[in-house]
């Protein structure tokens, strides 16, 4: 198919306006009157709040107001609606504190500063409580409750045990059984921009909030449920917003609430920013996770069965992990062709930072586990690593043994081409000392199409409308994090309608304005915002094409837009202007404004008590090579060159993919060497950008991106989710090139060079 | 987050910059580049109530190649070291450790008279006010009753605070046997920078509150010398060493046997520390792998790292110790060989 | 009512900033930082905040043509310096040549670092016209980007015209 706009690399129209620092983002508005808004957190991991006393803290000069829990109405949040018990916090303590950082008043005030000066003037009384770090020992009889919930036992927030196919009968089959355990640490997102929210509430009695956020319409919801306001009371605007990663992907922030209570409580704009401290600390990390896996393989290498065990590390509530514990199925059984697998997974409490979503969101952890212990079962049996995944991957069209109906798929394609472009078959034959090359994979779904507030599904709706002068605005409620969405809709629009992407004027996520879209969370924009706005421009297209068939005597079947033009399809004389279409159309039809309409809710099928079936419509697939050079005296890895091959469907914009996947592997590379949340009895003790390290550009490796397509019928233009799962395949690809540089095995993350001395030591010793 | 208050005073000569600083009460601080200062006073660990910015001062920032010896104003960037062809080429360990400090804004901002007075780090000490909501001070923040929260001693015994000095230039310049200038109320004086460092935690710079660093001197290298730097950080920029090996040596040109050795470790105490050891082993004789393998050794057996660096611990730091110093001995050599 | 306290030790000093070619002169209190007066006294909010305490570069400007942090930088220390920030680069709706290529090189993700990122890619290229890729990652090392990789951005810095 000829496409005039798919697969162009061009810039976002809005993109010099973030080159010349004219782009606002929700720190750079400044209203009359604003006030600053600042949170006070608890210091103790677990305590009972007896008392508090606001009163030294309002007397100060500039303090405007004070709020506790006891100025809201007490009604819990959390991300998914769909398992009740998953809401479980409150925007502002209350009775009890669970983690360090948990936030138990907020205080406007005319400067950041007063406002500082009143936290430290607000006199809490706490009865401090045993507290629990660790969701083995938070399982254990007699450990403190964290929450007081009816379905909470031993802290397991959730446990699911899933089965597919005869597990027991498939062990007994495999010619080799192995087990290991493995260890994800806890990380940040590190978004370059903190939280930041602006609140004004105004005399109208309507709440506007600018926000940083991927999701405003879940912010929209859940003020509307913590405040009690309308729905028609509230505006949510993202501004421009400096990355998120998932940190801000679900329901509502502390960030968020406080500033409009605050606003709603003194009738002032009220902005709150969050501290780079505040940002590491207490906004959501990514799911510690102890994972064991046993796997059970034919001579040849055929996988016949896995048993997982997760135990991951909700921190002081759920935030996402009701989802969390539920999908990594899909990094179970999609990747690979197994037939049989037993899952079972904890979510625990524990007294530290919550958990939510993080890039690859929960599959990242299964996935390194996998990954490496397929390198040990190929080893043991002789074979390539990447014969073994070539021989067990999954095929397009198949269904799993979860009964995921998977669509297209490009996995081996995939292999091979990081095997070949990485020249794999010779490296590994020679190989100087201390290099080694390694491959990862993934599989990752292109949008959860869950219903997480009792809507139908998980759905996105866009319009397009047309204006006389042949310029079309877009209307979509997806949210241009700096993934690109705002280009690429607008580029799905443009091929769509024939028109050029400087014809395209995009208006997004703004709750008032834009029509529902869930947000930029489980890489769903592409697929679902994709195909609302696809249809969306094919139904204005189609009442051009109505008008323009009736002027031309033509069929509107033989219609074609193009170039500008709409016409008879072989014959571009015969036709007219997208411009004249436009002002014919709305003559025809009594000036009626050409807007087209559309949405996207696909039907999948996922089973909540069976855990089987689809939750997205397509899934992407990649694999990655690594190549790593590790200093044997020191442990230092260093990785120099990455190949990454990526089934993302089709690439709409080839450099916006390549940028997600550059920017995955330097995200991935910070998790497998040096990345890690330090904590101290639920103290994070590496909250600033110096202490908590990811790459700079001198980290970076060289990286060979290649895209591989295999469109899928359900994405818009065969496209399917780039900038999650793409971070997947980065630690195990490194880990597995540290093995091969260097003989050792890292079963737990990150990689960092005391652990390889060690584990060479170790080595030493055995041989 | 915003700085404190303070009272703010620029001045324009050396004389006014002492004279306001001896007038002032106790906790009065001099800022040079700010690059260490005004992190600390954001995170409220130091809240002096006058600074005193000296950077008004004319004719503190130069690199000046005198009779016998480099001279470099205490207000000179570090970034214009590490491009200074004449301190590339005759003081390699020198321009090595101001181009591996922080990342080019530290560099550029950051001074030589900053770098060398530089506070000492700990992982329980650098942290926001928040932390200290969450943990007792300890001794380097608090009084002197408040106790090392690390590393506390017996009941009855006084403190001792073990915070690591975390500067890159003072090793690579100790190692070259560097002086500076001192300008006091009692006038000027010219010390080793070796005696700069107190090897006290809690006060780590030998200098009276109204005493200004004005000048860092070091001897030309005789013929047939070289000297390195290397760096362990985690990430190749921004980051603080986790260890630091400077390493001067000179040949004897006839012979090829060692005139003078000097090898110098950073961030392994609340100085740097010197490898006495290093000469002893090299001197006279011709430096074989061997001999370089004692050196290394005796670098391990020098540094003695405490547990308050949050990305490794210390047995790695003194391992590495032993790794980069003999790396460094090579490289150096290599120098002097290419020559 | 609010109530004025005074207060003890600081006096707002009258200074003069000259940033991006214009003097403006203002009240500060002598604890602003040059980050803080640019973005809430002047506007010029193309300088970001990402960690205000020197380790991301996001706050990254000019002074007298060295790239420093504007986070770490005293507002009284800046007077009479020539500052450069974001704002000060592009001409109407000619956009520098950094700009220029950071947009047609896919450079730019979510735009938080960019600012910080172009003026660091300024201060070097203005000393060292055309730097090697690893001059050119030593040079951006000191600012932080979560989105790209760095991998367009070097790419961009690279390809600027008439460097
Ligand atoms: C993120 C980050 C990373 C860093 N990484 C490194 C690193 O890798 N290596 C490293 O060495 N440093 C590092 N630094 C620290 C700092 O940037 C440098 O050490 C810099 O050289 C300090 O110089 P300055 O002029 O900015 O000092 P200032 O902050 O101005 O002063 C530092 C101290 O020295 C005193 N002082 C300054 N000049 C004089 C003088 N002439 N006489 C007497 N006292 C004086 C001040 O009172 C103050 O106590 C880092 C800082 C940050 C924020
Ligand atoms: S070594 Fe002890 S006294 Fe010194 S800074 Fe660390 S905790 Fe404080
Ligand atoms: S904001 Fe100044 S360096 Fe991060
Ligand atoms: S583009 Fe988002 S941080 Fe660099």
């Amino acid at each position: 198919m000829g496409f005039s706009v798919i697969g162009k690399s061009l810039p976002r129209k809005d993109d010099p306006l973030r080159a010349t620092g004219k782009a606002k983002f929700t720190a750079d508005f400044f209203l009359p009157g604003m006030l600053y808004g600042k949170i006070l957190r608890s210091p103790y991991p677990h305590a009972r709040i007896l008392n508090i006393d606001t009163t030294k803290a309002e007397r100060l000069s500039g303090v405007k107001k004070v709020v506790t829990g006891k100025d809201t109405l007490g009604i819990k949040f959390g991300v998914t609606g769909f398992i009740p018990p998953s809401f479980d916090e409150y925007a502002l303590a209350i009775e009890k504190v669970r983690y360090i950082g948990d936030e138990v008043a907020a205080v406007a005030a005319i400067s950041e500063e007063i406002a500082e000066e009143a936290l430290d003037l607000i006199e809490v009384e706490y009865e401090q409580l045993p507290a629990v770090f660790d969701p083995i020992e938070a399982m254990k009889p007699g450990a403190p409750e964290i929450h007081d919930l009816e379905h909470v036992k031993n802290n397991i927030s959730l446990y699911v045990d899933r089965n597919f196919g005869d597990v027991e009968k498939a062990f007994k089959d495999a010619d080799y059984v192995r087990e290991d355990e493995f260890y994800c640490q806890p990380v940040d997102h590190a978004p370059m921009e903190a939280h930041v929210s602006l609140a004004d509430y105004d005399v109208s009695g309507k709440l506007t909030l600018w926000t940083s956020t991927q999701s405003p319409y879940y912010v929209h919801k859940h003020l509307e449920r913590t405040l009690g306001l309308k729905e028609s009371q509230i505006r949510v605007i993202k501004p421009y917003t400096g990355g998120g990663f998932g940190d801000r992907a679900g329901g509502m922030s502390a960030c968020e609430f406080c500033a409009a209570l605050l606003s709603i409580k003194t009738g002032r704009p009220v902005r709150i920013s969050y501290t780079r401290e505040e940002e590491t600390s207490t906004s959501p990390r990514r799911h510690p996770m102890k994972v064991y896996l046993k796997s059970g393989v034919k001579k040849d290498g055929t996988l016949l069965a896995s048993h997982y065990k997760l135990f991951a590390d909700t921190g002081a509530y759920n935030n996402y992990g009701c989802v969390s514990i539920n999908i990594p199925i899909e990094a179970m059984t999609v990747t690979y062709r197994v037939p049989s697998v037993r899952y079972e997974g904890y979510l625990v409490y524990t007294n530290t930072q919550p958990s939510g979503a993080m890039r690859g969101h929960a599959h990242n952890q299964p996935s390194f586990a996998l990954d490496t212990q397929l390198d040990l079962i190929a080893e043991e049996l002789g074979i390539d690593p990447i014969d073994i995944r070539i021989k067990n991957a999954r095929q397009e069209y198949e269904t799993s043994c979860s009964k995921i109906i998977v669509g297209s798929c490009g996995f081996t394609r995939c292999l091979e081409q990081s095997r070949d472009l990485s020249d794999w078959n010779n490296r590994k034959k020679k190989q100087k000392q201390g290099r080694g090359i390694g491959v990862g994979t993934m599989s990752f779904a292109s949008g959860a199409a869950f219903n997480f507030f009792g809507a139908p599904s998980g759905y996105s709706a866009a319009t397009v409308r047309l204006l006389d002068d042949g310029t079309v605005t877009v209307l979509t409620g997806a949210s241009d994090i700096g993934q690109g969405s705002d280009g690429t809709l607008s580029m799905i629009a443009a091929e769509e309608l024939g028109v050029s992407m400087n014809d395209i004027r995009i208006i997004s996520a703004d709750t008032e304005l834009t029509p529902v879209d869930y947000g930029s969370y489980s890489s769903r924009v592409t697929m679902f915002a994709g195909n609302a706005v696809k249809s969306a421009a094919s139904d204005a297209k189609m009442q051009l094409f109505e008008t323009v068939a009736k002027k031309l005597e033509a069929n509107i079947e033989d219609l074609e837009a193009k170039d500008r033009r709409i016409y008879v399809k072989g014959s571009i004389e015969k036709g007219m202007s997208f411009a004249e279409a436009i002002c014919e159309t709305m003559a025809a039809n009594k000036m009626m404004p050409v807007i087209g309409k559309g949405n996207y809710n696909p039907h999948v099928q996922f089973n909540m008590l069976t855990g089987e079936g689809n939750c997205t419509p397509a899934y992407s697939f990649a694999s990655y090579v690594a190549e790593v050079e590790v200093d044997k005296e020191t442990g230092v890895v260093k990785v120099p060159y990455l190949v990454a091959a990526h089934d993302c469907g089709r690439a709409i914009n080839p450099t916006r993919v390549e940028g997600q996947l550059e920017g995955s592997v330097q995200m991935g590379l910070g998790h497998a060497l040096m990345e890690e949340l330090v904590m101290d009895k639920g103290l994070v003790l590496n909250s600033s950008f110096l202490d908590y390290k990811f790459p700079t550009a001198l980290e970076m490796p060289s990286i060979k991106s290649v895209v591989v397509e295999a469109p899928d019928p359900h994405g818009p233009f065969g496209a399917k989710e780039s900038g999650e799962g793409t971070t997947i395949p980065v630690v195990p690809s490194i880990g597995n090139a540290i093995y091969d540089a260097i003989g050792v095995r890292l079963k737990e993350m990150p990689f960092t060079p005391e652990k390889i001395l060690k584990a060479l030591e170790e080595k030493e010793k055995r041989t | 987050m915003s700085l404190p208050k303070f009272d703010y005073q620029a001045p324009q000569t050396l004389d006014e910059a002492v004279l306001l600083l001896s007038k002032a009460k106790k906790d009065a601080k001099v800022i040079a580049g700010g690059t260490d200062l005004v992190v600390a006073m954001k995170q409220r660990r130091i809240t002096p109530a006058l600074v005193v910015n000296i950077k008004g001062i004319k004719g503190l920032e130069y690199i000046k190649n005198g009779k016998g010896e480099l001279r470099i104003g205490a207000l000179t960037p570090l970034s214009s070291i590490e491009e200074s062809e004449l301190i590339r080429e005759k003081f390699p360990a020198l321009a090595k450790a101001a181009g591996a400090v922080g990342a080019p804004q530290h560099r550029n901002a950051g001074t030589i008279g900053g770098n060398i007075c530089l506070n000492t780090r700990c992982w329980y000490y650098n942290q926001s006010p928040f932390f200290r909501k969450c943990r007792p001070v300890c001794y380097k923040f608090g009084s002197d009753k408040d106790k090392c929260q690390l590393f506390p001693t017996r009941e009855g015994k006084a403190n001792v605070c073990y915070s690591v000095f975390s500067g890159d230039t003072a090793p690579a310049l100790i190692a070259l046997g560097a002086k500076i200038k001192i300008k006091g109320p009692e006038g000027e004086k010219t010390i080793p920078l070796t005696e700069l460092y107190t090897g006290d935690g809690k006060r780590p710079i030998a200098l009276a509150p109204a005493d200004i660093v004005t000048e860092v001197t070091v001897p030309s290298p005789p013929e047939n010398s070289s000297s390195a730097y290397m760096k362990y950080r985690v990430r190749e920029a921004i980051d603080f060493p986790l260890l630091g090996v400077a390493v001067s040596i000179a040949l004897d040109a006839g012979s090829g046997t060692c005139k003078n050795a000097s090898v110098v470790l950073g961030a392994v105490a609340s100085r740097p520390v010197e490898v006495t050891e290093a000469e002893k082993i090299l001197k006279g004789k011709k430096i074989t792998e061997d001999l370089i393998e004692q050196v290394g050794e005796a670098a391990f057996k020098a540094a003695k790292p405490l547990a308050n660096l949050l990305e490794c611990s210390p047995q790695y730091r003194k391992r590495l110790a032993k790794v980069f110093t003999k790396r460094a001995i090579k490289s150096a050599l290599e120098i002097i060989k290419s020559a | 009512m609010i109530k004025l306290e005074k207060e003890v030790i600081n006096v707002k000093r009258l200074i003069e900033l000259i940033v991006n070619g214009m003097s403006y002169e203002i009240a500060v209190d002598t604890h602003r930082t040059l980050l803080e007066v640019l973005r809430d006294n002047l506007g010029f909010t193309g300088t970001k905040n990402g960690c205000d305490q020197g380790e991301c570069g996001s706050c990254t400007v000019l002074i007298d043509g060295r790239a420093v942090h504007s986070c770490l930088t005293l507002a009284m220390d800046a007077q009479g310096k020539n500052i450069e920030t974001i704002e000060g680069l592009s001409e109407g709706e000619k956009l520098h040549p950094i700009q220029q290529s950071f947009v047609d090189h896919g450079a730019i993700q979510c735009g938080f670092c960019t600012p910080g990122m172009i003026m660091s890619s300024k201060g070097l290229l203005d000393k060292n016209p055309s730097p090697t890729e690893d001059e050119i990652k030593r040079g951006i090392s000191g600012n932080l980007c979560r989105c790209t990789g760095y991998v367009k951005i070097v790419d961009a810095i690279k390809a600027v015209e008439g460097r």
